[in-house]
């Protein structure tokens, strides 16, 4: 147990069943998701092995997805999954052809490691963390000033061939 | 009136739908990031749309946008539902038409970070400038309206505060500030915000000091009569040895203030450390009942001062995906002093001594610990259960010295002294639970057990209904108490006789509230209904009474002045509506326009009901700020309106005195400094539409003094007195500047 507690690290600032709702509308915007997806958004949550709090948000963020009828208009399906690491990570998303990845707290060192592996592959990582999304995830979720705000690594979403529109873009906080 | 009410209703929802549509498509993605995220309504975050109270956050970007620079002027400005009156010492707080004037703001729960701050001689917290919380690291300040007992204990009746500040990556860097209100204050700040790691995890601190100091501006006050002073027989003495038998004139020496304070949190994974400590030195040149009418005019020796220092640390433990804890443990120390000089001899004070100096001095001192825990049943969010439990232990005192003011010499025995140790516990259960996608319930019950009066138990029931896009229903029963404070319950006097099993103040409030969100665009409507119980007020003690009191030896066998005692005296029935529109137009133009009207009525046994003191039966304000873009400023007007109320303090005058209408209009520029990276200013225009605020100043509180003889022949006559309403400094200006590196 105490292992547990030693491991979180971060914390998720925006209620996550708000974050679920951002992340469902901001799927609707990405240009390329249907084309990504194809007849169904599959989504996989990651979980840090021995972090308590990784599989609570986990959990509470499949829960919220799975009550959202479609996410960009397809139907989902949604899976919970232990991280193995940055490489089994790219190549699940590959296999499997994944439409969302999604990190709750726990990942701190992993992230740089996963920014790598996702270069070049088609996938929309998101994160419950606001600090992740300057290391190299593509989608966060902050608080400021007592209201929601988005977060967006813009490189990274060029890489991982996210391309939001404009309009959407105007209302995140850009990191380049 | 009814169709005219719902012909403006339809105009608001119409104009809330063409504003909407007139923006782009990503209506569905502004609704959302215009939604407020509150902490303080449940003790966890969640919407402010859905949340078990109305809620109205008021954020760090309005907070500079619009000139604020302390927790009174957010509430006035920006908030829904809730108001400030200035009593050039410490603002008074209300909400929904309710205000317990003299209160030290007992009757609203303050919280920093989740800390409460009211302490148990008093209950007071201080919500102007006194309240040594710097705007800059404020992140939101978050007002929950109506009773909170459910959740935080004693004295969230009119509602709670929570001033919940910045992470340090929302403050990173170092931030130095200097401001000032042309001739009449100044501040200096500096502070920061800071990421590292330590101990192989990251960790952060942030902090902010502060220093303000207040000098005036002078003010024209009286002339009062107030004719022979029956003591010496002499005209009353209001300067040392001065006896004329007039109060008034320029107060250019009495009205100050000075407030150095800090504010520091330390976060090392799931630990957290918070400290925060002021001092807080004011002056105004009036005198009353309530600090001792007859003390002498523009002393600047008369002052008062509120010395606290709080620490918490907190715990979160995350068991597994159901379970987490949180462990706290806090420890708080507030010290007050008041000193008045009086040259007038008094029951206390011969007339053998020129002045005399009463110095009232206080302690509340407290340390506690809160363990709470949340079971998240399905994993969800969708049932979740919280309990905890926190315990304290208090140590309050007080005393009433008088001293010859030149000597510091002790003159009279020590008064009213008090010293006692005791134990509050407090035990609360929440439940949460999503049915149904379309529908959100709150139910929870707090059980508090004070020695002096048992235990006391304050349920609430919420439900709110996300039925149609954008739109919440909400509905709310809630209850809360304020447990009396020491100084009530236990203080005695010559003149006062100690209280005799008081019990809590009560109040209970049905509300009903409907939120509609389009884009950026909200609009919301609600309306209450509330029943206070038992509010403790002093009672002047019959004939009878004095005589049972004389009998008990309560009291002395002669008394010049009529005695008191702290009962239970007063209801008050209260209903109304809160109505607020706030959005932004295209990210540069923003608006907000909130509006309250409320009915509060006092009743007390054997007399006619009466309307509340200083409260306003309709208030609101409204703000429009321009953002101009890039390097250019952004411009802000504020405003606030509260309706003509009655006096405080004014004991017998017929008719009693009510204070006019007040309008108060804010001008902010805020923008980057050209040319200096870094570097930011904020200049501001402040004009009050009225002249007199609604508190009676001055000795003559009341319109007949009894007693008293013509300065002139020295014969007994009755003065027929005018009240003297408290003048408000209609003018201010300020500019400021904020450098961060």
């Amino acid at each position: 147990m105490l292992a547990a507690h030693l491991g979180r690290a971060e914390e998720a600032t925006l209620p996550l069943a708000i974050q679920v709702e951002l992340l469902v509308k901001v799927a609707s915007y990405d240009r390329n998701f249907q084309q990504r997806a194809g007849d169904r958004a599959r989504i996989f949550i990651f979980t840090k092995p021995g972090n308590g709090d990784s599989a609570r948000v986990a959990a509470q963020v499949e829960a919220g997805l799975g009550r959202a009828p479609l996410i960009a208009g397809l139907p989902h399906n949604e899976t919970v999954t232990p991280y193995q690491g940055a490489a089994e990570l790219a190549e699940l998303c590959r296999k499997e052809r994944a439409s969302i990845v999604f990190f709750g707290p726990g990942f701190r060192q992993d992230i740089p490691a996963i920014r790598q592996a996702l270069d070049g592959v088609d996938v929309l990582s998101v994160s419950a963390i606001p600090e992740y999304v300057e290391a190299g995830i593509v989608l966060g979720f902050d608080v400021a000033s007592g209201r929601p705000e988005l977060l967006v690594n813009l490189t990274q979403a060029r890489r991982q061939k996210v391309a939001l529109r404009s309009d959407v873009l105007k209302l995140m906080k850009v990191f380049q | 009136m009814r169709k005219r009410i719902a012909l403006w209703g339809a105009v608001l929802v119409l104009s809330v739908s063409a504003a909407a549509s007139a923006e782009d498509s990503t209506t569905d993605l502004q609704s959302l990031l215009s939604e407020t995220v509150v902490v303080g309504a449940s003790k966890s975050a969640e919407k402010g749309s859905t949340a078990p109270a109305v809620t109205t956050t008021l954020t760090a970007d309005d907070i500079r946008r619009y000139g604020i620079r302390s927790i009174d002027e957010a509430i006035d400005f920006l908030s829904l539902g809730s108001f400030t009156a200035n009593t050039l010492r410490a603002p008074e707080v209300g909400s929904r038409g309710v205000l317990i004037s003299n209160d030290q703001g007992n009757h609203f729960l303050l919280l920093v970070d989740g800390h409460a701050v009211n302490e148990a001689l008093y209950g007071s917290a201080r919500f102007g400038r006194g309240a040594g919380v710097p705007m800059e690291i404020v992140d939101r300040i978050e007002i929950i309206l109506g009773p909170g007992s459910v959740l935080y204990g004693s004295s969230a009746m009119l509602g709670v505060v929570n001033v919940v500040t910045k992470q340090a990556r929302d403050f990173a860097g170092t931030h130095v500030i200097a401001e000032s209100e042309i001739g009449k204050s100044w501040r200096v700040s500096g502070g920061g915000g800071y990421e590292f790691e330590l101990l192989r995890e990251r960790a952060s601190v942030t902090f902010q000091l502060e220093y303000y100091r207040q000098d005036g501006p002078t003010l024209q006050v009286g002339p009062q009569q107030q004719g022979i002073n029956s003591y010496d027989l002499r005209p009353w003495a209001f300067k040392p040895g001065v006896h004329t038998g007039e109060w008034g004139g320029r107060a250019s020496h009495s009205h100050y203030a000075e407030v150095p304070a800090g504010l520091l949190t330390f976060r090392l994974k799931n630990f957290e450390l918070r400290l925060h400590a002021r001092t807080y030195k004011r002056a105004a040149p009036y005198n009353h009942d309530f600090a001792w009418p007859e003390s002498d005019f523009d002393d600047p020796a008369n002052f008062e001062r509120d010395r606290a220092i709080w620490g918490d640390a907190r715990y979160k433990i995350p068991v597994s995906a159901v379970t987490e804890i949180q462990a706290r443990v806090y420890g708080d120390s507030f010290d007050y002093q008041r000193f008045a000089n009086a040259s007038a001899a008094g029951p206390t004070c011969s007339a053998a001594v020129t002045t005399c100096r009463r110095a009232a001095s206080g302690a509340s001192r407290w340390a506690g610990s809160e363990i709470s825990a949340s079971f998240d049943w399905l994993k969800s969010g969708g049932f979740v259960t919280l309990i905890g439990v926190d315990g304290r232990l208090r140590f309050v005192a007080s005393q009433l010295d008088v001293l010859e003011a030149s000597s510091g010499r002790a003159i009279a025995s020590t008064d009213s002294v008090l010293r006692v140790h005791d134990k509050v516990f407090g035990a609360y259960l929440q439940q949460t639970w999503l049915p149904a996608r379309w529908l959100n319930l709150n139910a929870g019950a707090r059980l508090d057990y004070d020695e002096r009066f048992g235990s006391r138990v304050s349920p609430r029931f919420a439900a709110s209904a996300p039925l149609w896009e954008g739109g919440t229903l909400k509905g709310i029963y809630s209850e809360a108490f304020r447990a009396p404070s020491w100084q009530e319950s236990h203080s005695a006097l010559e003149t006062q006789i100690p209280a005799d099993n008081l019990r809590p103040e009560t109040v209970r409030s049905v509300e009903a509230a409907v939120d509609q969100r389009l884009g950026s665009h909200r609009l919301l409507f609600g309306a209450f209904r509330s029943w206070w119980r038992d509010l403790v007020e002093l009672h002047q003690l019959s004939a009878q009474e004095i005589h049972d009191a004389q009998l008990a030896g309560w009291l002395p066998l002669f008394t010049a002045t009529a005695p008191t005692q702290y009962r239970n005296v007063s209801a008050i029935d209260n209903y109304g509506f809160n109505a607020g529109y706030e959005g932004t137009v295209g990210g540069r133009f923003r608006y907000g326009l909130n509006g309250t009207g409320a009915i509060a009525r006092r009743g007390e046994t054997g007399m006619a009901d009466s309307p509340l003191v200083v409260a306003p039966q309709l208030f609101g304000n409204a703000r429009i700020a321009y953002d101009l873009g890039d390097k250019l400023p952004t411009v802000a007007l504020a405003g606030h309106y509260q309706g003509r109320r009655p006096s405080s303090r004014a004991f017998a005058f017929a008719p009693p005195p009510y204070a006019p209408a007040l309008v108060e209009l804010r001008l902010t520029v805020t923008g980057p400094v050209p040319g200096l990276k870094g570097l930011t200013y904020r200049a501001s225009a402040n004009y009050a539409f009225a002249e007199k605020g609604p508190y009676v100043i001055g000795p003559a509180q009341s319109q007949v003094s009894v007693g008293a003889r013509n300065p002139t022949t020295g014969e007994e006559e009755t003065l027929i007195r005018s009240p003297e309403l408290i003048p408000i400094d209609r003018f201010r200006g300020g500019v400021g500047l904020q450098y961060d590196f």
